[in-house]
């Protein structure tokens, strides 16, 4: 397994170069934009605005209590999903770098999840003024998003460089995810709150997502710890992390040719 | 006389390429080694040429000594400072200053903040550039980003420099000073690898060769002795190309 520590060591010391490379991604995305990066936190605001406009209407819970269910819904699983999906891509679009330079492949890694956190930093803004809005009531049990947080990113790292790696190689498995998620975001509590399905609630159980999204959203949302989602997310950052180093290891020096 | 790169036995295979189902019903033939066997020492001092037809492994042999490409079978031991110039512009950002992508280039080079601020001067002075390199890259020419490119890449002192094909930049004025720069940073390296299809470059830049032919050496040794061995077979091989291609058309 040495070969894959030392390629995520190696990468995680050029943190200056990975750092500047995921802020130079989003400023190209909104450049020559007169507010910039501040379209980031706008586009999530108006999203979330509409979405408890219709949803909130349609909804039998109260107001306040889905708002701030949905847009913390929806904010987890944008930076789930989106590293997820990005992970599926995180070498094949570094193709010119890692051919044309010697460049550890976990710097494209740590390169794609701080872009993630910044965007996610931003977008969270506006739950943050929701909440102020809403004059939300948060518990001491709320500080337990803060490790939910950690055990995401924990996550997204080893999805990053297991989805990376394989698809690389085998390019429907990109397809494959793409579609996967978004089957899988409607099994996932965010646009409706779990007793609305009725008998059918059980389902979301097994929908990994639902846990991810409980140990963030329910201790600011609910006041409550989720101790079965916990099991499961420690379960996976387990499993996971066994499952990309392993995957780094074997196929990591393929990588250059397969992109 | 030090070694600075050992290459033993060097073999090494691309994976066959992706073709979707229809290659379920194709026959499948075993990839043919893109290098094969391919052994040889640079020497401190040593200038080592390349050569080789399209296709022969140059590239990918390069590729393989600065570490990208992990070959199959064999080894090669680097010790030194590798800086290969090829895919120049790699990790430039269009919308950034000059100044900015300066500071990119040579992070992606493995420089610190600090080495790249002092370094900076230099860089401005060569490219000639001073005056617009706080404006976005984008509002450059390309011959103008070329001159930052390869202003910047030159200075990194390589000890083993890499290059594929020689290169050069910019406008009349730049070139003879890009020329003379690049000459100056192949004779302070320790050791020079270049591929290349330009005899009169090769003739006067290196002073070892190397020829693969379909990824296997075909001849090694003093360059002069392999240039005429090379431009030898190679045109007997044009003489029957020609012949062949005679015969289609009658």
């Amino acid at each position: 397994m040495i070969w894959a520590f030392k390629n995520l060591a190696a990468g995680a010391v050029r943190w200056p170069l990975w750092t500047r490379l995921a802020v130079a991604d989003i400023q190209q995305t909104y450049r020559r934009s007169f507010i910039g990066m501040a379209w980031i936190t706008f586009s999530f605001a108006m999203f979330i605005g509409v979405k408890i406009l219709i949803f909130g209407s349609i909804s039998a819970a109260d107001n306040d209590l889905f708002a701030a269910w949905l847009s913390i819904g929806f904010l987890i699983w944008a930076y789930v999903a989106g590293n997820v999906t990005d992970g599926c891509n995180v070498f094949i679009n570094a193709r010119p770098w890692i051919l044309g330079t010697k460049m550890p492949l976990s710097v494209f890694v740590y390169q794609s999840l701080t872009r993630h956190l910044i965007n996610l930093a931003y977008s969270s803004l506006v739950i943050i003024v929701l909440l102020w809005v809403l004059k939300w009531q948060l518990t001491s049990v709320a500080w337990w998003a803060i490790p939910g947080m950690l055990v995401l990113v924990l996550n997204a790292w080893w999805v990053q460089i297991f989805l990376g790696v394989l698809s690389s190689r085998h390019r429907d498995l990109i397809h494959l995810v793409q579609s996967g998620m978004r089957v899988l975001f409607f099994i996932t509590p965010i646009l409706y709150m779990p007793d609305q399905l009725g008998g059918n609630a059980f389902l979301l159980t097994y929908n990994p997502f639902t846990h991810f999204l409980a140990i963030v959203r329910d201790p600011i949302v609910l006041g409550t710890i989720p101790s079965a989602s916990w099991m499961v997310a420690l379960g996976f950052s387990v499993f996971g992390w066994i499952l990309a180093i392993l995957t780094l290891q074997f196929w990591g020096r393929r990588v250059p040719f397969w992109v | 006389m030090s070694l600075l790169v050992d290459a033993k036995n060097v073999r090494l295979t691309y994976p066959r390429p992706q073709m979707g189902l229809r290659s379920l019903f194709k026959k499948r033939e075993p990839m043919v080694p893109a290098l094969d066997d391919v052994t040889f020492q640079l020497h401190t001092g040593d200038r080592l040429a390349l050569v080789g037809l399209n296709g022969s492994g140059k590239s990918t042999l390069l590729r393989t000594i600065a570490g990208i490409y992990e070959p199959e079978s064999g080894s090669i031991d680097v010790s030194g400072k590798i800086v290969a110039l090829f895919n120049l512009g790699v990790g430039m950002r269009l919308d950034m200053s000059g100044r900015a992508n300066v500071m990119l280039l040579g992070m992606v080079a493995g420089c610190s903040q600090l080495e790249m601020q002092d370094l900076m001067p230099g860089i401005l002075a060569f490219s000639g550039l001073e005056d617009v390199i706080d404006d976005p890259l984008h509002t450059y020419s390309q011959g103008m980003a070329m001159r930052l490119i390869f202003a910047t890449a030159t200075e990194l002192n390589p000890e083993i420099l890499l290059l594929d094909e020689w290169i050069g930049a910019g406008d009349r004025l730049f070139r003879e000073k890009a020329e003379k720069r690049l000459e100056a940073i192949v004779s302070d390296s320790h050791g020079f690898i270049l591929a290349s299809h330009n005899t009169i470059i090769i003739q006067r830049y290196c002073t070892k060769g190397l020829w693969l032919d379909d990824g296997k050496i075909a001849a090694s040794g003093d360059i002069d002795e392999v240039l005429d061995i090379f431009v030898r077979e190679t045109s007997r091989r044009a003489k029957e190309d020609e012949a062949r291609l005679a015969s289609r058309a009658a």
